[in-house]
């Protein structure tokens, strides 16, 4: 029973992993709050998130979303437009979540790249949860148990995958 | 050194901020809802265990003749913004440690609550409403309880003012 809700809630968020993932794989240049700064003085989000990286993020998890459609998303059993759209607010929520956890550290004067346990693992889920919460009547809600397991199992997750991805070099830092 | 003016207008910023977020986020999109879940059946389970004739309908417990709803202000959000009002209001030493903190209070505020309605609604009975209040001055007893509790572990002193 605990290994089908472990399999079924990272099945179901699985567009929001790839979307978070593919950011940190695809670099861009340019901003994406063009260099403006916040009422603090500070950059209103930092170098760190580019135009680039969020749409590719969007993208990529958009695309995973339709690649788990086609074997049936949220639930087995065939391919529906409803996991394409799910998809689709997942990947634009996780890539939200992700900006909107550098616009917080940047509030703080953390410098990009620099580990905020907690809040680096989560920003991301936060995020793509939201979208799927304000648009609730259409798409299939995940179950409390998943919403738990999602958020327990995720930061296990969130530190391997980007420690691989520094042995890797694709990451400048292991978190 | 921060001026109380400056004080008082970092926290209640951050403070207003969130307390309107948490509520309008939940009023206009019912996006609480899975907290306001877990908290009620956490506490019915917690309840049950402790052999209680309780019963659990959507947010609301049932314990003999008291009902009681999960609101959003059961489920931490409050505890929550006024620790992070209070904590983005003091300079600290480790300034970048602040986040964590922040973050680190999110769950521990949900758990808190969810203790705090088990034992309302177990130790309450005809008083339910005198321990509904005094278990909410204990919650905010406990955040100022780990805001100076991590100002110790940080080093900070909280210097009063003398008149000259």
């Amino acid at each position: 029973m605990i290994l089908d809700l472990l399999i079924w809630s990272l099945w179901y968020i699985l567009p929001a992993y790839v979307a978070n993932a593919s950011a940190v794989v695809i670099h861009g240049k340019y901003p994406l709050d063009h260099g403006v700064k916040f009422l603090d003085g500070r950059p209103f989000l930092g170098k760190g998130k580019t135009l680039i990286g969020f749409f590719s993020g969007v993208l990529f998890g958009f695309l995973a979303g339709v690649v788990q459609s086609l074997f049936g998303y949220p639930n087995f059993g065939g391919f529906s437009m409803e996991g394409v759209s799910l998809a689709l607010l997942l990947a634009f929520g996780a890539m939200f979540g992700d900006s909107l956890g550098s616009f917080v550290k940047r509030r703080f004067d953390l410098k990009r790249g620099q580990a905020t346990p907690l809040l680096d693992q989560w920003d991301f889920i936060f995020g793509a949860l939201l979208m799927v919460y304000i648009f609730k009547d259409f798409v299939v809600l995940p179950s409390l148990l998943m919403v738990l397991t999602i958020l327990v199992v995720t930061p296990f997750i969130h530190i391997a995958s980007n420690y691989v991805a520094f042995k890797l070099q694709l990451k400048g830092v292991p978190w | 050194m921060v001026s109380m003016k400056e004080f008082l207008g970092k926290f209640f910023l951050v403070f207003s901020i969130l307390y309107l977020f948490f509520h309008a986020v939940d009023l206009f999109f019912g996006l609480l809802l899975p907290l306001r879940q877990f908290v009620a059946v956490s506490s019915f389970m917690l309840l049950a265990m402790l052999s209680l004739p309780v019963s659990l309908s959507g947010l609301t417990i049932t314990l003999g003749g008291s009902s009681f709803t999960i609101i959003t202000s059961c489920t931490g959000v409050v505890s929550f913004s006024i620790f992070a009002g209070l904590l983005y209001a003091t300079p600290m030493k480790k300034e970048k440690r602040k986040l964590t903190y922040i973050t680190a209070f999110f769950p521990l505020a949900i758990l808190w609550n969810v203790f705090r309605v088990t034992a309302t609604l177990s130790l309450g009975g005809e008083l339910i409403e005198v321990l509904h209040n005094t278990f909410w001055m204990l919650s905010v007893l406990l955040v100022l309880g780990i805001y100076l509790l991590i100002l110790k572990l940080d080093g900070t002193t909280i210097k009063k003012r003398t008149r000259k």
